[in-house]
C-alpha cells in the first residue's frame, strides 16, 4: 500500500493580509453611500455630500497606507 | 525546536530564535479567527452597551487578530466588525470602522514590525498608541458625521470639557482620548490573554512581553485595572454632576 505523503498545509503570505485589508476598505467604501442619508450629518440642509466628502478622504489616507505597504510588504 | 512564547524560564522577550513574526500563517487558522475576532468584536460592543460603560470594548479581536495574523487582517477584522455589526446595531458604526481599522494597523506593525511587545512597559506604551491613533481617526468623525454627540456615554465626557470653556473640537478629542485610553488598555490585555491561551504552534515567532500563565492572568488584570481606574476618574471627578 502506497500513501502520498504531500499534504502541505496552505499558508497565505503578508500580502494576502495585505490585500485582504484593501478587500475590507472597499467593502467600506461600498457600504457608506448606501447608509449616510441615516446618518445626523447628512440630515442637514447640505445633505450627504459633505459627510460623504470627508469620509473619502479619511478612506483615501488608508488606502494610500495600503498602497505604500504594496511595495514594502514581501511574502 | 521551541515555539513557546510564554516560557517561564526565558527573560526578557521569548522569541523563535532565528525567524521574525512569522510570514506565512496556516489558512485555517485565518478563515476560523477572522469571524471569531468580529463576532467577539460585536458581542463586547454588545455588551458594553447594555451595560452603559464608557468605554467600547468592540477591538478586543481587532487586537487579537491583528496581533496573531497581521496587521492588514485586523483591519479587516475591523471592517467586518463595524459592517456586520450594522445589522444589530444600525449604520452608526460604519463610519467608525476606519477607527478600527487604525487601531490594527497600530497593534499589529506595533508588536509585528516594531517589536513593542518585547517587554511590558512596550506593550503597555503600544496601546497607549493605539489609543492615539483610535482617536485620531474616531473624533473627526464624531466631529463632522455626528456633530459631536453619538448617543455614547462618552458624550458626557465631551459636554463636561465643552462645559468647561472647550471648543467643540478640542472637548471631543479631549473625552475621545479619555475614553479610548481605558478602552484600548483593556483591550490590549484582554487581547494578550486570549493570545495566551492559544496554542504555541499559532503564535509562533510573535515577540511578546514572556511571562508564565499565572503572571499573563496577572498581568492582564493589572492592565484590566488600569483601564478601569481610567474609567472611574472619569466617572468620579470628570464628569458632571446630574443635575437636580
Amino acid at each position: 500500500m502506497s500513501e502520498n505523503p504531500e499534504t502541505e498545509e496552505r499558508t497565505v503570505g503578508p500580502r494576502a493580509g495585505l490585500g485582504a485589508g484593501i478587500i475590507g476598505l472597499g467593502v467600506l467604501l461600498i457600504a457608506l453611500p448606501a447608509v449616510v442619508d441615516s446618518l445626523p450629518a447628512a440630515q442637514s440642509e447640505l445633505g450627504a455630500a459633505p459627510t460623504l466628502a470627508g469620509m473619502m478622504v479619511l478612506m483615501g489616507v488608508f488606502v494610500i497606507i495600503a498602497g505604500v505597504m504594496s511595495f514594502v510588504v514581501k511574502d | 525546536m521551541l515555539y513557546g512564547r510564554f516560557e517561564g524560564t526565558m527573560t526578557a522577550a521569548t522569541t523563535v530564535p532565528s525567524k521574525k513574526a512569522s510570514s506565512r500563517i496556516p489558512l485555517t487558522l485565518v478563515v476560523a479567527l477572522v469571524p471569531a475576532a468580529a463576532a467577539l468584536n460585536i458581542v463586547g460592543g454588545y455588551i458594553n452597551n447594555a451595560l452603559h460603560l464608557p468605554i467600547f470594548l468592540d477591538m478586543i479581536g481587532t487586537c487579537v487578530a491583528a496581533i496573531v495574523l497581521g496587521p492588514w487582517w485586523g483591519a479587516l477584522v475591523g471592517v467586518i466588525t463595524n459592517v456586520g455589526g450594522s445589522f444589530f446595531t444600525g449604520p452608526i458604526g460604519i463610519p467608525f470602522a476606519l477607527a478600527n481599522v487604525a487601531g490594527a494597523l497600530v497593534w499589529g506593525y506595533g508588536v509585528r514590525s516594531w517589536g513593542m511587545g518585547r517587554n511590558q512597559v512596550t506593550y503597555f506604551l503600544l496601546n497607549i498608541l493605539v489609543a492615539l491613533a483610535v482617536s485620531a481617526a474616531a473624533a473627526p468623525i464624531v466631529i463632522f458625521v455626528f456633530g459631536g454627540a453619538t448617543g455614547h456615554s462618552s458624550d458626557a465626557l465631551t459636554a463636561a470639557f465643552a462645559q468647561a470653556g472647550r471648543d467643540l473640537v478640542t472637548a471631543v478629542f479631549a473625552s475621545n482620548v479619555i475614553v479610548s485610553l481605558a478602552d484600548k488598555i483593556i483591550a490590549g490585555y484582554i487581547g494578550l490573554a486570549i493570545i495566551a491561551a492559544l496554542p504555541a504552534n499559532l503564535t509562533a515567532g510573535i515577540t511578546l512581553p514572556a511571562q508564565s500563565p499565572m503572571k499573563a492572568v496577572l498581568s492582564a488584570v493589572v492592565g484590566i485595572v488600569i483601564g478601569v481606574g481610567l474609567v472611574l476618574v472619569y466617572l468620579l471627578i470628570l464628569a458632571p454632576a446630574p443635575t437636580a
